[in-house]
């Protein structure tokens, strides 16, 4: 851009307002373009969104890392403050946990010959990828985090997301090196799920607030505040069982859950590879 | 008259491009993880705060295809329809090299208040475009509590830039009287 320096500001030459205005022109018509492509879900689109994420998501983790260090630093020097405490309940959930690992056992066995004898064909195996939440972006109008895996560790679209808590969202996008998560709270989220208590399925649906709501649920519905929803594994795309929330409020037949990821806290996310 | 050193030239690039570096650092620090619950919804929007201060103080070191690719970066990591930010963004800059003769030679009040004006405004626009995409388009009270805390944030940064601006022009004249000896 040629410029030419005046008393106050800086303006443009005459003879390259020409050449300014033609970028200009031209910029806003391609910002135009690449907005009626997204609009029709053009795949050269989520290739270019997804080839743009790989490239800047190592920045990103650089730039976040000071975040990360005092992050880090809180929740070790919170830890600190809580040791003994925590010891405690750690030694106790550990009897308790070895006891249900040993039914758990029991039943593993007992299922495994149970499948022998009805001659059961396993309808899919599982595998997992480790990745790390490099962007939780979710904006006031989106809720979305890109993770730090892609196509090259063999990640795939639709792929749910899980943390130690539970589950975070499905991919949307893959790019080589990162992929899109979207959040169980976006607005496009739907995710079959189950009431464990009143065994009522229904769609959890995005409302792009802290608290999704489930949907096609009969007037006479026994769902319960404290309920606990897992996925019910119908569609295909989630397996069945995967913890998603609990029923926070039951008001005029629109049922709230408080999802029991926290994104915003978590590191490192688990994509989980559910082939049928 | 003597001829600029390598040098010299080199650090003149290094000035040249150094708002463009600090929007670029904002961009990266806005899309980053911050571990704080809830923050992530109502961040405020550090990369407006630069592209203004830059736009209207030396509109050559923060060019127009700059301000497009940054939208197009952050369209691509926020997961929203690519284009959007880019447009929204060159509707920024248009808006404020419009009335920028007016207000480079206002006082701060009058530069804070046009940027909260433009913020709202291209606020408003990205909201329309993206009621394009979403048939419920929400969280209007957080996009609110996001722009309050964009507005709050910028006297601070302008401050900061203010003093940079000032070392770098200090570090041209330098470098170029230098040359001129």
């Amino acid at each position: 851009m040629a410029v030419k320096k005046t008393r106050n500001a800086y303006i443009l030459l005459p003879g390259k307002q020409w050449y300014y205005r033609a970028t200009l022109s031209m910029m806003v018509r391609l910002g135009i373009a690449l907005l009626i492509m997204s609009k029709t879900n053009n795949p050269n689109i989520s290739r270019l969104r997804m080839q743009i994420s790989d490239t800047v998501a190592p920045v990103i983790t650089f730039v976040g890392r000071p975040m990360d260090t005092f992050y880090d630093a809180g929740v070790w020097i919170s830890e600190m403050m809580s040791l003994r405490e925590q010891n405690v309940m750690l030694k106790n959930q550990n009897v308790e946990l070895l006891q249900w690992q040993n039914a758990a056992k029991s039943m593993e066995a007992e299922n495994e010959s149970l499948r022998k004898l009805m001659n059961v064909v396993s309808s899919h195996k599982t595998g997992y990828t480790t990745a790390r939440v490099v962007s939780d972006v979710s904006g006031p109008y989106i809720h979305s985090a890109l993770i730090s895996g892609g196509a090259g560790d063999g990640i795939k679209k639709d792929e749910p997301v899980v943390s130690e808590s539970g589950l975070m969202g499905r991919v949307i996008d893959v790019g080589e090196s990162s992929s899109r998560v979207l959040l169980l709270n976006d607005i496009n989220s739907r995710v079959p799920v189950i009431a464990e208590h009143a065994q009522i399925k229904s769609i959890m649906v995005g409302n792009n607030t802290g608290l999704p709501s489930l949907s096609y649920l009969s007037s006479d519905n026994k769902i319960q505040i404290g309920d606990r929803i897992v996925t019910s594994g119908d569609g295909g795309i989630f397996p069945k069982g995967i913890a998603v929330g609990v029923v926070t409020s039951v008001d005029d037949g629109v049922v709230s859950v408080q999802p029991f990821v926290e994104p915003s806290k978590v590191e490192y996310v688990t994509v989980v590879d559910y082939s049928f | 008259m003597a001829m600029v050193s390598s040098v010299q030239r080199l650090e003149l690039t290094f000035w040249s491009m150094l708002p463009a570096f600090i929007t670029l650092v904002l961009t990266a620090f806005f899309l980053s993880t911050k571990h704080i619950p809830g923050l992530e919804h109502v961040m405020p929007l550090l990369p407006s705060i630069p592209i203004f201060y830059w736009g209207m103080v030396h509109a050559r070191e923060m060019p127009y295809w700059f301000v497009f690719v940054l939208g197009m970066i952050m369209d691509a990591v926020m997961g929203l329809p690519m284009g959007l930010t880019s447009l929204v963004y060159m509707a920024f800059m248009l808006l404020l090299h419009a009335q920028r003769k007016y207000i480079h030679r206002e006082g701060f009040v009058v530069k804070w208040g046009y940027f909260a004006i433009l913020l709202a405004a291209t606020g408003s626009l990205n909201w329309f475009g993206l009621a394009l995409f979403h048939v419920q388009p929400e969280g209007l009270g957080r996009a609110f509590v996001q722009w309050i805390l964009t507005v709050c944030c910028y006297p601070m940064m302008h401050r900061m830039f203010d003093s940079l601006y000032e070392f770098i022009n200090m570090r041209r004249w330098y470098i170029l009287n230098s040359i001129s000896r």
